[in-house]
């Protein structure tokens, strides 16, 4: 534990020691995020206030930045930092510490997560006791669920990201792998829409996906919105895909380690 | 401490076609060759040894080097270091060693130096005494002082190599792998990583196993050598014998008045003059060295004489040039 938190700490000082650029990875998130409250805004707007896919106003509004709180805990590079390392061939370093190259990944991206996360969450924060008049406020029910609930939907993101820097051994298009784990992490995640706004079939086939136990399920659990599958399952689905990214991860690393080929000799 | 027998290394890499209809064809259908790194190695380097690896570009050395460091899988054959297969020793086997990769640095290259050697004791279990003894040996023999503060990122080539070098040390490592070390850095620096490796290796027992294009790094660091070319073991065993199987000639260098031609006695030897320096090239097949300083000694009033050892720079250009 304590070589985990060397590393989650390094990991924060990495972040910190370049001032304008750690404000400015923290801040910039931000800009989108007024933009999604204009954008749904103006849709209630056109609809004359009623909800939009079984979503009233109030529970769109919060889902909003607690769903940018939580797809924004890891800025683009620190999601990309270990594609990079290995495009490089400076992931040698990893290898050579005695500790495992997942928890590396982990702790490092941790550090990351901990830090943004501090902020996206004081903003949350903010805006509910500014505008708590177009929020929904969780029970604290609700509210003790949401935290384990999140903190595995953190550890698959990471796992996630994790699995697929890893596919940059077996390709030099980094930027390709970057982009697709992107796009399908924020679509089918709910961080953009809502999965209930998604035709039946599709909002189906999402769930059976890892994406929404990212974004969609803890916001979800928050609201107390119903769940595709009760709580415990909910729980149970969320441990499953960490334990099959797991497992990809150690079956990929494995092959890699038959026939890596770091960059540079 | 290191045994290697009939160690191979085959990768398999993606080739493309040239041209536009090559890159086509390269979407949809991948054609992978195999090429050999390494093929049946095998030597053996004894405990405390500081061996140097020499080889051409591609010849393997890195490849080796990450075999025994247990990074990569042997196609064929076995490594074993300190009696274990590298591969399966994990951790404990990565607290033992130190590694160090001239073109890629071990430093976390966005925090001050000090905090990556900070970490260096919680994730090799250094204990705390042991690490402030190491911390401040390595300051003090790298002149790391004055980086200390910096980050990796802000450092010149040297600051960051010498800091490199000294983060290896911190955990008291019983064997160094260092690849490329030097390269790219100015003399003054070189001379400081080599004193201080030769004192790590000679003083405090470590191991060292080394690669370098710098041939002045491996005859004032190393002993002993293995020679790889085309993925194929070619030496293993006393630098100096290396050099001796190599060297057909040497060169004495004689300082002071000439009395006679030196040619009368040796006729077979190459003479040629820079100032008041006489430069004797002869083959060591023709002459033994008694037989050309008693001829030196009657044909010169010396002033200085130096028997020019042989250069490794030759030995290796012979290896590679003649083959084996």
């Amino acid at each position: 534990m304590r070589k985990f938190l060397t590393l989650t700490g390094i990991s924060i000082q990495k972040l910190m020691y370049y001032k304008t650029s750690f404000l400015l990875n923290l801040i910039t998130p931000f800009i989108e995020l007024a933009g999604q409250f204009l954008l749904w805004n103006a849709l209630y707007g056109l609809q004359g206030g009623s909800p939009i896919g079984g979503m009233a106003r109030r529970e769109m509004l919060t889902y909003i930045p607690v769903a940018f709180a939580l797809n924004n805990l890891l800025s683009w590079t620190t999601e990309n930092a270990l594609s990079r390392e290995i495009r490089n061939g400076t992931v040698v370093a990893r290898c050579i510490r005695p500790v495992s190259f997942i928890s590396q990944a982990v702790a490092e991206m941790s550090g990351a997560a901990i830090v943004q996360g501090a902020v996206n969450f004081s903003v949350v924060a903010v805006l509910f006791a500014f505008f708590h008049k177009s929020f929904v406020f969780p029970g604290p029910g609700a509210a003790a669920v949401f935290v384990p609930c999140m903190l595995l939907s953190v550890l698959l993101r990471i796992l996630v990201i994790e699995v697929f820097s890893l596919l940059c051994f077996f390709t030099t298009g980094h930027l390709g792998i970057s982009w697709t784990r992107n796009a399908l992490c924020n679509f089918f995640s709910g961080a953009l829409i809502p999965v209930s706004l998604f035709p039946g079939w599709l909002a189906g086939l999402t769930y059976m996906t890892p994406f929404p136990y990212m974004v969609q399920i803890p916001v979800a659990v928050l609201l107390g919105r119903e769940l595709p599958a009760g709580l415990f399952w909910t729980f149970f689905l969320q441990i499953f895909w960490i334990g099959i990214f797991l497992l990809l991860h150690f079956c990929i690393f494995r092959r890699i380690r038959r026939n890596m080929n770091i960059a540079g000799g | 401490m290191i045994e290697v027998k009939e160690l191979s290394k085959v990768y398999r890499v993606n080739v493309k076609q040239p041209g536009l209809k090559g890159a086509l064809i390269s979407l949809v259908r991948s054609e992978q060759i195999e090429k050999t790194a390494l093929c049946n190695v095998s030597f053996h380097i004894k405990e405390g040894a500081a061996t140097a690896c020499i080889g051409e570009n591609g010849a393997g050395k890195s490849t080796l080097i990450k075999l025994l460091i247990g990074i990569l899988t042997p196609t064929q054959g076995s490594a074993a270091v300190f009696g274990r297969d590298p591969k399966k020793s994990g951790q404990e086997y990565l607290r033992r060693i130190g590694v160090v990769f001239g073109q890629k640095s071990g430093l976390w290259t966005d925090i001050p130096v000090v905090e990556s050697y900070r970490a260096v004791r919680v994730l090799y279990k250094v204990d705390r005494k042991e690490f402030d003894r190491n911390f401040q040996r390595v300051t003090e023999l790298l002149d790391l002082g004055p980086v200390l503060n910096s980050p990796p990122r802000k450092l010149s080539l040297g600051q960051r190599m010498k800091a490199d070098i000294g983060m290896v040390f911190l955990h008291g490592p019983q064997l160094l792998y260092l690849d490329e070390p030097t390269i790219g850095l100015d003399i003054n620096v070189k001379h400081t990583i080599r004193t201080f490796l030769r004192h790590m290796n000679r003083e405090e027992g470590v191991g060292i196993f080394l690669t370098s294009h710098d041939l002045d790094d491996i005859d004032e660091i190393c002993d002993d050598a293995i020679v790889i070319s085309k993925g194929r073991l070619v030496y293993s065993g006393a630098l100096d014998e290396l050099k001796h199987h190599y060297v057909k000639e040497r060169m004495v260098k004689v300082v002071g008045a000439r009395l006679g031609e030196i040619r009368a006695l040796l006729p077979d030897v190459r003479v040629t003059q820079e100032g008041r320096t006489t430069k004797i090239v002869y083959a060591l097949e023709k002459y033994s060295s008694e037989q050309i300083l008693s001829a030196v000694s009657r044909c010169f009033r010396i002033e200085d004489i130096t028997i020019q050892e042989p250069d490794i720079d030759e030995v290796v250009s012979r290896i590679f040039d003649g083959g084996m």
